[in-house]
């Protein structure tokens, strides 16, 4: 298990126990986190699973394929540098304290 | 908490799920119920037709929401028990256990149930429909040992199951009485796509072919005699021919619906006719900004559901939302993402962007005025993301740009010429 923390935007952050492999949104959805949607179940097909990955992990995180980056561009805030589907995160073992910014709305 | 301030949601999927947390969170302090028929905790459906099936899921991979998050919201779900009738004058509801529960606003997201094949030997064993978990379950254990399966009905759910199937290494053959595959929400350029796909895949597509009569030996079918006369091979056969909107608790509120068989009329708050109902999701029709017509009209998706059950949650709370929000749907088959946002117009002509046969592929839909009124995408996600902003605005675009697969659907409209820009 890897402690993953899922910061929102009214300053409250929750911390989970992820095993590795799962994806952020996953383990959002499992644990009742308010923030990620992911309507579509994880299938890069909605945008509602916008997270911003905190600016310490750029770089740690894997590369963005194509279908992400154009599903990206429909995201309900606004898409920044940092943006990710957390649907595409799955939990590597190195992950400890890997934190993501939840945008203040998915719709 | 007194218990008459209660919401009492009927369904728990989509809509019925999204209702009662949208209560919640735009502030309904009073009980909050949600009664679903099925045993299972409320799931996502999608996967139903496709990974389900293909790896072998196991249903708590596909819960809609943890435990969790329904302890947090304050939500009750009374699962495996059906709502047998409402008094609403009385504001009480009846449940098959016995048991009444007395509610203020009463919330349905009933959804709606398949359309039943009825043709000799419909009701052979081997016959399966998919709608729910337990019938996923049921084509799963049917399908162990199947080797020929004949779907009928060439819809989202025969289509995604013959890619399914076919996956999974079964010999398949789709009836489809109307002219072409998926006729009812693709055009004929995307049909002869998609059915050039499958046939590609090894699917045998039988158009403008019903099914008659289902052969069998022993209870189980054997067999499926179409209307040209032939019988076709079948271990297992999927009906998915449409699904009807569940409307029974509608009706004994006193609710008006959109004519026989149509579904609960809703205005864009998801109020029904009646004060203190709700409706939303599959079982709720609407007049759509989208749709070329004032006809009430019902959409069966996912987007639909939840979007349509988070604004009568609002409304449930008190607080001030309206169903506006851009229709769209998606159906992944092969490795083939199939995206479709809007609602055809038949009067809307079509721009192709890339050559059908190629992808990534997409149609944008102009009416008159060269506004884009619908975009159906195959492995475009680009322009899919860009055709939800230009829907929803309406915007107009350039056909001849339109047409250009080099330039961004987004940046075509925002370089039409003035002229073209009524």
């Amino acid at each position: 298990m890897v402690k993953i923390r899922y910061s929102r935007s009214d300053g409250f952050t929750e911390e989970l126990d992820v095993a590795v492999g799962e994806s952020v949104r996953d383990a959002a959805i499992e644990a009742g986190v308010t923030g990620i949607e992911g309507e579509c179940g994880g299938q890069m097909n909605c945008a509602t699973c916008h997270v911003y990955v905190d600016r310490t992990w750029l770089g740690k995180t894997p590369e963005i394929d194509e279908i992400e980056d154009a599903m990206l561009d429909g995201t309900a805030c606004p898409r920044e540098d940092n943006s990710r589907l957390s649907c595409q995160l799955r939990v590597q073992p190195d992950w400890e304290g890997f934190t993501v910014h939840l945008p203040e709305s998915q719709y | 908490m007194r218990d008459d301030a209660r919401l009492l949601v009927a369904g728990a999927s989509y809509a019925g799920i999204h209702m009662a947390a949208a209560a919640r969170e735009k502030g309904w302090t009073g009980l909050i119920t949600v009664v679903g028929e099925e045993p299972w905790a409320p799931y996502e459906r999608p996967p139903l037709s496709k990974t389900f099936l293909a790896k072998g899921e196991a249903p708590e991979d596909i819960a809609l929401r943890g435990e969790v998050f329904y302890r947090r919201h304050g939500i009750d779900l009374v699962l495996g028990t059906r709502i047998t009738d409402v008094d609403h004058a009385a504001r009480v509801a009846r449940l098959d256990n016995g048991s009444t529960l007395a509610y203020a606003t009463l919330g349905l997201a009933t959804g709606g149930t398949p359309r039943r094949l009825t043709v000799p030997g419909g009701d052979l064993g081997g016959v399966h429909y998919l709608a729910t978990l337990d019938d996923a379950l049921a084509l799963r254990d049917a399908l162990d040992g199947a080797r020929d399966v004949v779907i009928v009905g060439a819809g989202f759910i025969g289509l995604e199951l013959a890619a399914t199937l076919t996956g999974l290494g079964r010999s398949v053959h789709v009836l489809e009485a109307g002219e072409r595959v998926m006729g009812r929400v693709l055009t004929p350029t995307l049909s002869a796509v998609l059915a050039a796909v499958h046939e590609s895949h090894g699917v045998r597509i039988s158009t403008g072919t019903g099914c008659v009569a289902m052969e069998g030996s022993g209870g189980r079918v054997t067999g499926v005699r179409t209307t040209t006369g032939e019988t076709l091979r079948a271990d297992v056969v999927l009906v998915g021919i449409g699904s009807v909107p569940r409307t029974e608790l509608a009706r004994q509120a006193g609710a008006a619906l959109a004519g026989p068989g149509g579904g609960v009329l809703v205005d864009a708050t998801m109020r029904t006719s009646v004060p203190g109902v709700l409706a939303a999701g599959d079982c709720a029709a609407f007049v759509s900004s989208y749709a070329p017509t004032d006809v009430p009209l019902r959409l069966e998706s996912v987007q639909n559901a939840t979007d349509q059950g988070r604004v009568a949650g609002a409304t449930a709370a008190g607080a001030e939302a309206i169903y506006n929000a851009v229709p769209w749907f998606w159906s992944d088959q092969y490795d083939l993402k199939l995206q479709l946002v809007g609602i055809h117009d038949p009067a809307s002509r079509e721009v192709a962007r890339g050559t059908p046969d190629g992808e990534p592929f997409s149609l944008v839909h102009l009416d008159l005025e060269n506004r884009v009124v619908a975009v159906d995408s195959v492995n475009s996600p680009a322009d899919h993301v860009a055709a939800r902003r230009l829907v929803a605005a309406r915007e107009h675009l350039d056909p001849s740009l339109a047409q250009d697969a080099a330039t961004p659907l987004k940046a075509a409209v925002a370089t039409s010429p003035p002229a073209h820009r009524l």
